[in-house]
């Protein structure tokens, strides 16, 4: 998994990784709060690249559509997937562990490779 | 203390954007979900919803340690707050407002059957920081709430009597605040039950709809004695349903129903209770409501929380007992073709005008004795003191809201367009207007049960 963040806004969690901390992720779609998280206990921080923006602009505008679906006002929806390329920085990782996290019965079950 | 202040993030605390809490295990392992609420609960501490047992909870009670991450929702601005488990607190006023919240957020998401509050999990700021970002959209001008506080509180200065002191109210709530549909109730001396006394924006009065303690944002806040807001409707709180179950278990039957239907909002998207209260009681309910989402956040809750404080001084003041005018001359009766027959049943003192159901309960039985003393008399003039002390009516000894009573009785008869009135005939006094061939019919004292 390569996991796009902005440096400024995760200085603890980046000297963290760095130093060879687990990390934990979690993923929920905005409509339907489906969630699921990751778990290593390892992962290497690596530069973002001009290739990782294409993703970006099509995952952020996929996102800021289900927000303004949600009745988000534009200008929020615009503001929440905001980012600055120049900030931007990138953990990669094997995830040893998946877990529903969807809320409900069942969230934090681990799903069985 | 941290430099930056939760009181100056409270608009990041409505629920709008989801947080991100962060937990770990013992040994280190991070765990991260995402979660409905964070709750303001004072300068140093806030609660978080506690709505599942899972891996947070499990790391929670372990380590004692928290990070969320909360969002403006006009400025996009992201804060950490380092967070140390105090307590978990399952019931009471904290309880209540977030369980309120959390059924307005759940029926928002569509998440009614699965966000349940099991508690509110109390926690101590130990830190706030900003998260680095990008700079988002201005916060646009607040209203200035301190102002509107001053003008309506200064507006409840100038009224003489408690009925001006709860039109004034409303009045101002829509002048000053813009909250254009909002009632006020009291609470029925003894019960746990309240009754609406005025009313403004609604096609009807509902002068004397009742609201069972715990029903809807304004049962809750009367039953807790804390405000209570709401940004999504929910059915959860909704009105009609507990006051219709009373009525079940009385025995009524459907076609003599002794009900007053609630005047709210069919969709109502904000609502918001304050309780009014007086040397630590709670005197009634001031509510508002909306069709918008969100119209009312922690600064508008501050701002009416003192509009209601300052409401049941003034109550409190114009309690005291008014000096009595002097009887005035008896009021023409009203000239009526047919004959009206008024009945009276003593076991819930209801009143009805042929079958029409009126009002019930001590408006009922006031105006029963106002019907008795005149058919005796002739008199359609009365002092309250009279009423008061009247061993026929045997109010409570603190009958406090006598004046309530009369008011929300002589509303109910203009709404109903009845063929009976009440004036005030001078201060401290009460007039009787009534028609010629009215019957008066005591239904006795049968016990429906």
């Amino acid at each position: 998994m390569r996991i796009l963040l902005g440096r400024a806004g995760n200085v603890a969690l980046l000297e963290a990784v760095g130093a060879g901390a687990g990390l934990a992720v979690t993923f929920t779609a905005a409509p339907d709060h489906r969630s699921f998280q990751v778990k290593t206990s390892h992962a290497e921080i690596r530069p973002a690249t001009s290739d990782d923006l294409p993703e970006m602009d099509r995952q952020t505008a996929c996102f800021m559509d289900d927000l303004l679906e949600l009745g988000f006002p534009p200008e929020l929806a615009r503001g929440y997937v905001a980012f600055d390329p120049a900030d931007l920085i990138a953990i990669e990782f094997l995830p040893d562990r998946v877990f529903t996290q969807t809320p409900g019965p069942g969230a934090g079950a681990e799903l069985k490779r | 203390m941290t430099e930056i202040c939760i009181d100056q993030l409270r608009a990041s605390l409505e629920g709008v954007v989801a947080a991100v809490m962060a937990t770990s295990d013992a040994d280190g392992v991070p765990n991260v979900s995402m979660i409905s609420q964070v709750h303001y609960v004072d300068t140093e501490r806030v609660a978080l919803s506690y709505q599942f047992f899972n891996k947070t909870r499990r790391n929670l009670l372990e380590t004692r340690r928290a990070t969320v991450q909360i969002t403006d929702p006009q400025t996009c601005q992201h804060h950490r707050l380092e967070l140390d488990y105090l307590e978990t607190l399952t019931a009471g006023p904290l309880f209540e407002r977030m369980k309120a919240q959390l059924a307005g957020i759940a029926s928002h998401h569509g998440m009614e059957n699965v966000f349940r509050l099991l508690g509110a999990d109390v926690f101590r700021i130990v830190s706030i920081e900003p998260v680095p970002g990008l700079p988002s959209a201005t916060r646009p001008a607040p209203r200035p709430l301190l102002a509107a506080a001053r003008r309506s509180c200064a507006a409840l200065d100038g009224c003489c009597d408690l009925e001006e002191l709860l039109d004034t109210v409303m009045a101002s709530l829509e002048h000053d605040f813009g909250i254009r549909h909002s009632i006020l109730l009291l609470v029925e001396d003894g019960e746990e039950r309240l009754y609406a006394v005025a009313s403004r924006g609604y096609p009807t009065s509902g002068a004397g709809a009742e609201v069972a303690f715990g029903e809807g944002v304004i049962g809750v806040a009367a039953r807790e004695a804390v405000p209570i807001r709401i940004g999504h409707m929910t059915r959860e709180y909704r009105y009609g349903a507990a006051v219709g179950d009373m009525a079940r278990r009385a025995g009524l039957m459907p076609e003599t129903q002794r009900i007053i239907p609630f005047p709210g909002l069919t969709a109502p998207r904000s609502q918001i209770a304050l309780p009014v209260m007086v040397s630590g009681k709670v005197l009634g309910v001031l509510f508002g409501e909306s069709e918008e989402m969100m119209c009312f956040s922690y600064d508008e809750e501050d701002a009416l929380a003192l509009v209601a404080s300052h409401l049941g001084a003034r109550m409190a003041l114009l309690r005291q007992e008014p000096p009595e005018e002097d009887a005035t001359a008896p009021l023409p009766p009203v000239p009526r073709e047919r004959a009206v027959r008024v009945r009276h049943y003593p076991f819930d003192q209801s009143v009805f005008l042929d079958n029409d159901y009126l009002i019930k309960g001590v408006a009922g039985a006031i105006l029963w004795r106002l019907l008795c003393l005149h058919e005796e008399t002739g008199r359609t003039d009365f002092s309250l003191r009279e009423l008061r002390v009247d061993p026929a009516l045997r109010l409570p000894t603190h009958a406090e809201n006598l004046d309530a009573r009369l008011i929300l009785l002589r509303r109910r008869l203009e709404e109903r367009k009845a063929c009976i009135r009440l004036e005030r005939s001078g201060r401290g006094r009460v007039g009787l207007i009534v028609p010629r061939g009215l019957t008066l019919e005591d239904a006795g004292a049968v016990d429906p049960a």
